[in-house]
């Protein structure tokens, strides 16, 4: 079941005079705000044990009561001692209570909360107060260990007396008139371990206490499982951090998780990208807080450009997204940070690959504001020379850092700064030649860096009205080099602008209109020591050659949408139409610009989307999108063109249709069925015909299709998993004149199954299964030896992508396990990835006259054992 | 005990995996394009290395066949062109046959060798320079070296033909008016551990490393003109760099940068006799090389 912890009061209507004074717990937790508490309809039993009556015993019982979505009770359970009978007679009468359900702006919700339930005598058969109030003897503060966050309502009592209190909102509790000797005192919370405490109390001294109790299941306080349903975007996989970062293989990081979502297809090793619905990893835009970043993965591919410590959710959006999402025909990936760092802490994590340091709390006058500051350095580098038994060495490196600052939480704004570096070499003995061009002697070096600076600003002007705007600048650089010899860099000045207005003048109406706005200054400088076209030719003299180029791109999309509710303001029927409009302008100098002289294009596009979504139980929704999404070229193939020759933005027509289930309580199927077309897709110009031709064409064509199914169980009791399936095709051809040929990164059946189950001890258990069928490929047949170059050229006679490598399998493991200290945790993991695997292929690898070859194999058996300790402070 | 055998195996799995399917070698199983194992065309030269218009060439090419399925050599000159793929293409036939990538035949084509009895030899045309835009940087001819076993060619009849039977080459021939032609290296001595071979066959030891060195005519690094782009005259000087074969062992690294022209070779842990080959090449189709025996004890 999905269960909530209010944090709204419960309204006791009608209550009798035995039940003056009860209320419900609050605990605050991370889900939809509720919009209406429950509210107590009925409650017809009054009962009070005769016992305890006739003595003139009063009382308090604590109970946990779960409701379903329709308000029916579906458990209730005594949480304090049982004294007098209270527990029965209380229990009794909360089943022969009625509530409305808990609700939030999608509609009724499972719930749980707390109720103190109090036994109270009519005045006239109350005994005689006591003459004077005797001395509070007894205090102290309840925590749980480790988080050191304060335990409310937990029931304190000193057994073998009547003397019992609840734990106040700060954990502390204290006690009057506890009889000096050996006390024992018994502390009750649901959620926590029992804590019994045994001191001797001196008569006439006072003692005060810290009580610690441990969490019955620590990561289930972190996380409370949910499902996001129907919300503007069409299909929104919401993945549970907690759950996520279990998982085998994902090194501890959630955003590694996407490759287990359906639509995701897995990518090639070590290019940090995504393939998504059949299409190129460039075509999906990769974002965090709405400010696209280039690269999700560092190139080591084990974890996120982004450390976990500053996310709140990842935002996967296969497809069918709205207006506010522009520029790329894929997929769409949303890293959203939190808005709120309230414990404070600092964690430190490390395993095989890289170390990471992390801080957050709050901060400033009276705590109002939150930092989050972090970073991350690999070391994998220093590691595999170690491993690697090979001539050839291969040194990853990468960092990255964050830091985030809300002057004020709940307020309008917030600050935000992160970026990476990723760099990797390759390099050999000193004393061996790299093949045989006296050009390409030496290291060879790839770099990535990029870093944003992020300003934020929100605000509601009232209920109907509200508008952001969120500035940020940023700069990105690519890097490659080889030896003293090559280089080739490129620098991004990025400033881009998110803003939006919202009018909402009724529940069925909702109207925002938006710009999305890109641009920024760059260049790039190739400097080679020959001309592009000789590097093949060994008798062509070579010359040293220089390309630079410079210039200004700018992108102000515009987008207005509407969402629209006709049915009592309901998700029954939720029509989301959208527009959005392109328009790139790219103006260049320098060497690569035509004849020398500057020159500029600029190009529009106008995106339709639409979008239906219907809530046609509390079960089941329906959902269908259709939209255009138009992509920009990339930068390599827009430069250097005039306006005549210049290409067209990329096209896709998608469309998809799906369906969401609950099942039980904990538990959801989601079905859909996709399919896009694509066209003026860039492709090699086979007539490119010399310097005033472009060596692109817009003739490219593409298809692509296939059936999308998650099955996922919630976080709800023991056990978590999701289990994916994707059955798709994609082909291309390079003009209609071409055949379909497959795409270089289909994947008719990708399937994934993951899963964890908490165990005793603090300790976790987590397995995945992942099967992807083999990458197509295009096997050579013969070869033709170049004498003056010692090269051969390999010849394939067949259809491209007509075969297939062998399909991809993989099996890891892993178990968790938690270790509780009253100020600290540390939470260890070990890692066992591919324990059972196929042969993995990633590459072809032919000998040097394609007479034979082999697959280069992914990642092989890891054993990655990691640590992350934090301290509350 | 069987407790702790069947420990054991649980850990060994865990700490090695388990790979489903048949093992995949790995790139260093494959053949080593150092190793001469089958028939392979390694080098090819023409004398001149650059000849003007009306020259006589003639061809060589070290072509050792370690399995003696190599029966002919068929040496083919096909004519500059700009046509891309049109060296595969280059048949000395007509419109009739077929070729390896379906284009058409290129016109021009010519046999100029077939081995044995009919050593290479080509008269270069004197009009081949008539079209050039460049007298001084000349015209490139594709020779192309067709080694062929003993089969029945069935190329007319639409038969699949198995391409891998052949051991196919090309070499351009640059021919030119240039001031300063290339001429071919000269490698004038071999040395194992420092010490010149003097035309007898090297001896090793089973298992022994040694280092090989090769050693050209003084003159073989040849300064020469070029005229850049801008039209302004260049002095140059040669790079030359230098492949290792060998027919059995182990070689370390088998590219040498001149002056640099030294590797080592690690001997097969049985006794056996083989070849090595040092072949030099100075970028500018120049090309020399040196054949060594050596008998492992």
């Amino acid at each position: 079941m999905n269960l909530l912890l209010l944090t709204v009061p419960l309204v006791l209507a009608n209550a009798p005079s035995e039940m003056a004074g009860t209320e419900a717990t609050t605990e605050a937790v991370d889900v939809d705000p509720i919009t209406k508490g429950p509210q107590l309809l009925e409650n017809p039993l009054n009962p009070y044990p005769e016992a305890a009556k006739e003595a003139g015993i009063e009382g308090t019982v604590t109970l946990l009561i779960q409701l379903d979505e329709t308000g029916k009770i579906t458990a209730v359970e005594p949480v304090s001692p049982d004294q007098h009978g209270f527990n029965a007679a209380a229990t009794e009468a909360v089943w022969g209570m009625s509530f409305s359900p808990a609700e939030t702006a999608n509609g009724p919700i499972p719930i749980a909360f707390e109720l103190a339930y109090d036994f109270r005598l009519p005045k006239a058969e109350l005994p005689p107060p006591p003459p004077v109030e005797l001395p509070i003897n007894v205090s102290g503060i309840l925590r749980e260990k480790g988080t050191r966050r304060p335990i409310e309502r937990a029931s304190v009592t000193v057994k073998g007396t009547d003397i019992q209190v609840l734990t106040g909102s700060d954990g502390s509790f204290s006690m009057r008139g506890v009889p000096p000797g050996d006390i024992v005192l018994n502390v009750v919370h649901i959620g926590h371990e029992v804590v019994e405490k045994t001191f001797t109390l001196v008569e006439n001294e006072g003692v005060k206490l810290a009580l610690w109790a441990r969490a019955d299941t620590y990561a289930a306080n972190e996380a409370v499982a949910r499902y996001r349903g129907i919300d503007d975007e069409i299909i929104r996989h919401t993945v549970e951090m907690e759950d996520a970062a279990r998982i085998p293989g994902s090194f501890g990081d959630p955003v590694r998780i996407i490759q287990t979502l359906p639509g995701a297809a897995k990518a090639p090793f070590g290019s940090g990208l995504l393939i998504i619905r059949g299409s190129n990893p460039e075509d999906t835009g990769v974002y965090v807080d709405g400010v696209r970043i280039p690269i999700i993965y560092h190139l080591t591919g084990t974890s996120s450009v982004i450390a976990p410590g500053v996310i709140d959710e990842v935002e996967y959006l296969p497809g069918g997204y709205g207006v506010q999402y522009g520029r790329t025909m894929g997929g769409t990936v949303n890293i959203i940070t939190k808005n709120d760092y309230a414990e404070d802490k600092i964690s430190w994590g490390s395993d095989i690959i890289d170390s990471q340091v992390f801080f957050e709390g709050r901060v400033g006058k009276d705590r109002k504001g939150a930092l989050a500051v972090g970073g991350r350095r690999s070391y994998i580098d220093k590691i595999l020379p170690f491993i690697l038994d090979d001539d050839f060495q291969i040194s990853p490196r990468y960092y990255d850092y964050q830091m985030k600052y809300i002057p004020t939480v709940g307020g309008d704004f917030s600050f935000f700064v992160y970026g990476f570096n990723d760099r990797v070499l390759l390099s050999s003995p000193e004393d061996r030649a790299q093949g045989s061009d006296q050009d390409t002697q030496g290291d060879l070096q790839t770099e990535y860096a990029s870093h944003r600076f992020v300003v934020s600003y929100k605000h509601d002007f009232s209920d109907k009205f509200s508008f952001s705007i969120q500035p940020s600048l940023g700069l990105d650089y690519a890097g490659f080099g080889v030896g003293d010899e090559i280089s080739l860099s490129t620098s991004n000045t990025l400033i881009e602008l998110r803003s939006e207005l919202s009018y909402l003048p009724s529940d069925k109406l909702e109207f925002h209109a938006g710009l999305d706005l890109l641009g920024g200054p760059w260049d790039f400088l190739v400097e080679l020591p020959f001309t592009i076209g000789t590097r093949d030719d060994p008798l062509n003299e070579r010359e040293p050659f220089t390309l630079d180029g410079a210039g200004w791109g700018w992108s102000p999309d515009p987008y207005i949408k509407m969402t629209w509710k006709p049915i009592d303001g309901s998700n029954k029927l939720r029509i989301t139409p959208g527009i959005r409009g392109g328009l790139v302008y790219l103006g260049y100098d320098g060497s690569v610009a035509p004849d020398g002289n500057s020159e500029s294009w600029t190009q529009t596009s106008v995106d339709p989307r639409l979008a239906i979504q219907s809530e046609i139980t509390e079960r089941t929704s329906l959902r269908g999108a259709i939209g255009i999404y138009h992509q920009p070229p990339q930068p390599f193939e827009s430069v250097g063109y005039t306006s005549e020759n210049a290409l067209l933005f990329e096209k896709s027509l998608s469309s998809s249709v799906g369906i969401s289930q609950r099942l039980g309580e904990s538990a959801m199927i989601d079905i859909d069925v996709f399919q896009k077309d694509m066209s003026n897709l860039i492709a090699n110009n086979d007539a490119y015909a010399g310097e005033d031709d472009n060596l692109y064409t817009n003739d490219g064509l593409g298809r692509a299709y296939g059936l999308e199914i998650i099955a996922k169980k919630e976080h709800v009791g023991n056990f978590f998993g999701w289990v994916s399936y994707t059955l798709s095709k994609s082909e291309r051809r390079d003009s209609v004149e071409d055949d379909w040929v497959p795409f270089e990164y289909d994947q008719t059946h990708i399937f994934s199954a993951q899963g964890g189950v908490d165990l005793p001890f603090d300790l976790g258990l987590s397995a995945q299964i992942q099967y992807v069928t083999g990458k197509p490929a295009t096997y050579f047949d013969a070869s033709t030896y170049d004498i003056d170059a010692d090269s051969f050229t390999g010849f394939q006679s067949g259809t491209t992508n007509a075969e297939r490598m062998p399909d991809f399998f993989q099996t890891s493991v892993r178990v968790d396990k938690l270790f509780s200290f009253k100020t600290w945790q540390l939470d260890t993991y070990l890692d066992l990835l591919n324990v059972v695997r196929g042969v993995n292929p990633e590459f072809l690898q032919y000998n040097y006259d394609y007479t034979q070859y082999t697959y280069v194999s992914g990642l092989p058996f890891i054993p990655n054992l990691g640590l992350e300790a934090k301290f509350w402070l | 005990m069987a407790l702790i055998h069947k420990t054991s195996i649980l850990l060994l799995v865990l700490s090695s995996g388990c790979v489903v399917g048949e093992p995949l070698p790995t790139p260093r199983d494959l053949d080593q394009s150092w190793l001469v194992n089958k028939p392979r065309i390694l080098a090819a030269r023409s004398e001149p290395a650059e000849p003007k218009p009306g020259d006589t060439v003639t061809f060589e090419a070290l072509f050792p066949d370690p399995t003696g399925e190599i029966t002919t050599t068929l040496w083919v000159a096909c004519p500059p062109t700009d046509e891309p793929g049109l060296v595969v293409a280059c048949m000395p036939s007509t419109e009739a046959t077929s070729t390896a990538k379906g284009e058409k035949p290129s016109n021009g084509a010519q046999v100029i060798g077939i081995q044995p009895g009919f050593e290479p030899t080509y008269a270069v045309p004197l009009n081949i320079l008539d079209q050039a835009e460049d007298k001084n940087e000349g015209e490139i001819i594709t020779i192309q070296i067709i080694g062929m076993p003993d089969v029945e060619l069935e190329m007319d009849t639409g038969a699949e033909l198995d391409l891998n039977v052949f051991k196919i080459a090309t070499k351009g021939l640059v021919v030119s008016e240039a001031l300063t032609p290339n001429n071919n290296p000269i490698v004038v001595d071999f040395f194992v551990n420092g010490v010149s071979v003097d035309g007898n066959v090297a001896l090793v030891e089973v298992g022994e490393t040694i280092t090989m060195e090769a050693k050209l005519k003084d003159d073989s690094v040849e300064t020469y003109q070029y005229i850049n782009s801008d039209g302004i005259t260049e002095e140059r000087i040669e790079e030359p760099y230098g492949l290792w074969y060998t027919t059995s062992g182990n070689i370390q690294g088998d590219t040498s940068i001149f002056p640099n022209l030294a590797t080592s070779w690690t001997a097969p842990e049985t006794p056996t006799e083989g070849t090595w080959w040092f072949v030099i090449r100075d970028r500018r189709g120049g090309i020399a090389w040196w054949s060594q025996p050596f008998e492992v004890q």
